[in-house]
């Protein structure tokens, strides 16, 4: 964390640079006879710097909306708020080895390398080169958050121009935290951002993600209740938009292929409890609902275009012991009614599985027009060897030890149109290991699993992965991997033969977390 | 070995340039790059933003539309119809239009790092008017990246006198309406610039009086390549612009606290034969221009501005220069001189806005904006178009409203704006009335904080058409919403 020297729109300086709406580093000039003494008030009809023109930091902004709040730059009064900056960076370089096309010329040889490698499945790392910056400003009552984020792009990093690896925002919100009201505690966030849930991992992620985040712009309000010392009430409303593309947007071109002519409304909420801070018990709803205005296209499963939803119930379930680690499980249902017409209001499904469209594609086929019933079932153990041999006695983490985490998740399609996914089923299983053999040095075991119903037949990737790691100790949050990966495919997922994927894999990267 | 590494490790013989060094081909900045900045007494870094983040709902009428089953060609079915939700709404509201009120808000962010002391300072604005995990889709013209970044050096203890010199890219915004703001349609008046270059504020005081010069002098970073396709990740830019330049004086004089005359003239122009193989003649686009303030204590705050441009062959004139948020020629042609006016005419132009603070009206300096208060804002835009395009040759622009804004507790306020704008003249047909009420959240009476939640009611003319399609385009089929719901968060520092 950086704390940096921040300062507030000094109304001096303002004056004597002769600009309206500043804000700047400058320190308050020394007070000079010619200066036209400094505005001191927002409210109209005060006194304004003598200036001609608005200045460059100023937004172009019409004023706040009912024109209560003073304007970028204007004398307000000071609040003693803080800037962090945190963020993460991150470079990996992932390199496959491939295999002998099925259509080789006669006289081929040598060993082909694909970069980035060419698989499916689940990767033991987030591939990629950047930065994610989030900044925060702010104080106990208003909180300011924005993320930025910057990737390799360029023909120099990335080998071609890629205009879509940003830099750009990513999430913007304002938060405000009134006072408890007796033991309620509220809060409430608006911007552009989203809201992850039903995560069987310890943090409320784990190896195969939350089972529903949903994002847009809009609101969501937050709320805590102490209903005994033991017993504590959580819950979480939201509302969220996600604009809607025109229907002549140019797909598959320079613009990634996305599905035009929708709008996406999206109503969530979510009520836990928590018993001793060892117990979690918590459901979660949201329905994404998702207006389509095509008037010549139709969907991507080539059906009419008619309004559609895509609803999903969740239950969340955790246990916390110390020191036998925690076990999550999440499970629910997906419902889908016409969700071709549904954008991506729902960010994350099943294993990350983006939105409506990419949910259908893979769970209740394309030939179910986006009607059918998905139901999933999700859950994690985490736990670490050294606190059980260590108990009674507390492990601080400043020792070897070993760490695991075992997952598992299934999904059963309980209803579709599509004749080749009804009662289709699938699995995901994974493993993650790592042995921290001293404060520099650790080795790592991951393997990973998933096998479904699909189109072609079963769908399989399986990948087994050791790797070594390096960090500057114990609890320090950047590290050096190196990762071999080999890696199965049924038929199903590695169906192109002139283009096999690679069953090897050596992958090296880092990051760091501030 | 980043070269911040280097200075604990100088005995470490160097094979290379250090990674971290700038990759420019420019002199060698005099403080060598990598010295740490908190080894510095003088300098600072300071941070700050602006975001305005709105989620906007049109109520729409989907019109009815015949289609052919695609399960059996045979077969034609009605789809669409009905009342619908959609997002972003369908609105008269183009920002590069006279039509934009700013009734509606449309999202930014912008975070501004500044690293200086008192005399010198450099700031860089990382802009966007769209938030990528929010978007229906990557939209990379929105994301602006580094939007501006300049220098600015106040020499003031130098010279004896006020003196600041801002060098880099950045705007320059004459005829601002609002006394912190660009005013409640977020239009400069006068002209808008977006150049590379300088300008220099000085001034002296004479009693009471004082005088304010500012000049300036830029163009653009480049121009489209010549046989540019207009596409989406360009922002559809015109290959037909050329290099521009624009060059400005102001002169002001203020008045104790009450107020200050502004005397402004604008010119941007071209001279490149790259533009149509220099088969065109250089375009120019001039701008005089007045304007006044008032700040008249306990009677509120009055700004008055008037402003003639005029365009000769402005077609090749680029976005260095906005007329009424108008990019250049080519959008000063769209939106106002008409297509066959080959960039000739001219716009006579008037506003004003006044602000009223009904307690400090009544209370005068016994009220400190902290208890219940009552703002009043009338506002007015108009523009009379003279053109070559005898279609658009004496049309008459108009836009009035006004807003009145109740803040009953330090939390919460009500308001209510009204809006009426009139694209030709008399024109019924061509003319659209908002109304806008809004409930308004904030922690404190002056906070910079506000949730806010608006509905906006259009009353749209027959003939009021909304942008819609990409590129965005008029399209008399499109059905504008006439119920916007909108639900606002906006907080700077």
């Amino acid at each position: 964390m950086v704390r940096l020297q921040y300062r507030c729109a000094s109304l001096v300086q303002i004056a004597l640079l002769l600009a309206a709406g500043t804000a700047r580093a400058e320190e308050a000039a020394p007070a000079a006879p010619v200066m036209p003494a400094a505005p001191t008030d927002s409210l109209p009809g005060s006194s304004i710097p003598p200036g001609l023109g608005l200045a460059p930091e100023a937004p172009p902004v019409p004023p706040t909306p009912g024109g209560r709040a003073p304007s970028f730059g204007a004398p307000a009064p000071a609040s003693a708020s803080s800037f962090r900056l945190g963020g993460r960076l991150f470079g990996w370089q992932a390199v496959g080895i491939g295999r002998t096309p099925g259509t080789a010329p006669e006289g081929y040889s040598g060993t082909a390398l694909h970069m980035p490698a060419l698989s499916a499945g689940k990767n033991p790392f987030w591939p990629g080169a950047g930065v994610a910056l989030n900044l925060t400003y702010g104080n106990s009552l208003v909180t300011a958050f924005a993320s930025y984020y910057v990737n390799l792009k360029s023909k120099e990093y990335q080998g071609y121009e890629n205009a879509f690896r940003g830099p750009g925002f990513g999430t913007a919100w304002i938060l405000i935290t009134p006072q408890p009201i007796g033991k309620l505690r509220l809060q409430f966030r608006m911007g552009a951002f989203s809201e992850v849930a039903a995560g069987p991992g310890q943090w409320g992620w784990g190896i195969y993600g939350p089972l529903l985040a949903v994002r847009g712009y809009g609101e969501a309000t937050y709320g805590d209740w102490d209903m005994t010392p033991d017993l504590h009430l959580t819950f979480i409303h939201g509302l969220f938009v996600v604009p809607g593309v025109p229907e002549s947007f140019p797909r598959g071109d320079y613009f990634a292929w996305i599905e035009t002519g929708t709008s996406s409304f999206v109503n969530h909420a979510h009520v836990g409890l928590t018993y001793k801070n060892q117990y979690t018990f918590k459901l979660h709803y949201a329905s994404d609902y998702g207006t389509d205005e095509r008037t010549y296209l139709n969907t991507a499963l080539n059906g009419l275009p008619r309004d559609g939803r895509m609803d999903t119930y969740l239950a969340e379930a955790r246990w916390i012991s110390n020191p036998w680690g925690q076990v999550g499980l999440s499970g629910g249902l997906y419902n889908f009614v016409h969700a071709a017409s549904v954008g991506d209001g729902v960010w994350w499904g099943i294993d990350w599985t983006q939105g409506a469209r990419e949910m259908i594609g893979k769970f209740i086929g394309s030939g179910s027009y986006g009607n059918g019933k998905v139901a999933v079932l999700s859950a994690e153990y985490d736990f670490s060897v050294a606190p059980i041999l260590w108990a009674p006695r507390s492990f601080s983490g400043q020792a070897p030890d070993l760490r695991v985490a075992i997952a598992a998740l299934l999904h059963f399609t309980v209803a579709t149109d599509d004749p080749l996914y009804k009662k289709a089923s699938g699995y995901y299983v994974g493993l993650e290991t790592e042995y921290r053999m001293t404060s520099l040095f650790s080795v790592m075991f991951k393997s990973y699993g998933e096998s479904r119903d699909s189109n072609f037949g079963r769908y399989s990737v399986y990948s087994l992965n050791p790797g070594i790691a390096f960090h500057s100790d114990w609890w320090s949050t950047d590290r050096i991997e190196l990762y071999y990966s080999r890696r199965f495919y049924s038929i199903a997922a590695d169906p192109n033969s002139a283009q096999p994927l690679d069953h090897h894999m050596v992958a090296l990267g880092g990051y760091i977390t501030f | 070995m980043p070269s911040l590494a280097m200075a604990a490790d100088e005995g470490l013989p160097r094979l290379g340039m250090s990674p971290a060094e700038p990759q420019v081909r420019s002199a060698t900045p005099s403080v060598p790059f990598g010295i740490n900045p908190a080894e510095s007494k003088e300098f600072v870094l300071d941070f700050h933003g602006y975001l305005l983040l709105p989620a906007t709902v049109g109520v729409h009428d989907r019109p009815v539309t015949q289609r052919t089953d695609p399960l059996d060609s045979t077969k034609i079915v009605n789809t669409g119809g009905g009342t619908v939700l959609h997002t972003p709404p369908l609105l008269a509201q183009d920002l590069r239009g006279f039509e934009y009120t700013g009734a509606v808000p449309t999202p930014w962010g912008q975070l501004n790092f500044i690293y200086g002391n008192k005399t010198v300072s450099g700031t860089v604005i990382m802009a966007a008017t769209t938030f990528s995990d929010a978007a229906g889709y990557y939209n990379i013209p929105a994301q602006l990246g580094v939007n501006d970044a300049f220098i600015t050096v106040n020499a003031t203890k130098y010279f004896g006198f006020p003196f600041q010199l801002y060098v880099g890219a950045y705007t320059g915004r004459y005829g601002a309406m609002g006394a912190y703001d660009a005013g409640r349609y977020a239009t400069p008046l006068i002209a808008r610039t977006n150049s590379i270059g300088e300008t220099i504020t000085t001034g002296y005081k004479l009693g009471e009086f004082f005088l304010v010069l500012e000049e300036g002098l830029g163009g653009q970073l480049g121009r489209p390549p010549v046989g540019l396709i207009p596409q989406g990740w360009n922002d559809f830019s015109d290959a037909n612009v050329g290099a521009t330049f624009v060059g400005h004086v102001h002169l002001g004089l203020a008045y104790g606290g009450l107020g200050r005359l502004g005397l402004h003239y604008l010119a941007a122009w071209t001279q490149d034969d790259q533009v149509k193989a220099g088969t065109v003649p250089n375009g120019q686009i001039t701008v005089l221009g007045a304007d006044a303030q008032v700040t008249a204590g306990r009677y509120g705050h009055l700004y008055l501005g008037v402003a003639h441009t005029k365009a000769k062959d402005a077609a090749t004139i680029s976005g260095a220069i906005e007329i009424l948020n108008a990019r250049g020629g080519p959008e000063l042609i769209a939106q106002y001189l008409g297509p066959n006016s080959n960039g000739n005419g001219s716009l006579t132009t008037f506003g004003a806005q006044y602000d009223l603070s009904v307690s400090r009206l009544v209370f005068d300096k016994l009220y400190t904006g902290m208890s219940p208060d009552l703002l009043v804002s009338l506002f007015t835009v108009g523009t009379s178009v003279s053109s070559d395009d005898p279609d658009y040759n004496g049309v008459l622009k108009v836009k009035v409203g006004g807003e009145a804004t109740y803040l009953m507790m330090s939390w919460l306020g009500v308001s209510e704006r009204f809006d009426h704008v009139r694209l030709h003249g008399a024109d019924s047909k061509k003319a659209f009335t908002i109304m806008t009420t809004r409930l308004l959240f904030h922690t404190g009476w002056r906070s910079r904080d506000e949730f806010a939640l608006h509905y906006s009611y259009f009353q749209n003319g027959s003939d009021i058409v909304a942008k819609t399609g990409f590129p965005p385009g008029s399209s008399p089929d499109a059905n504008p919403d006439r119920h916007v719901f909108t639900l606002s968060g906006t907080f700077w520092w």
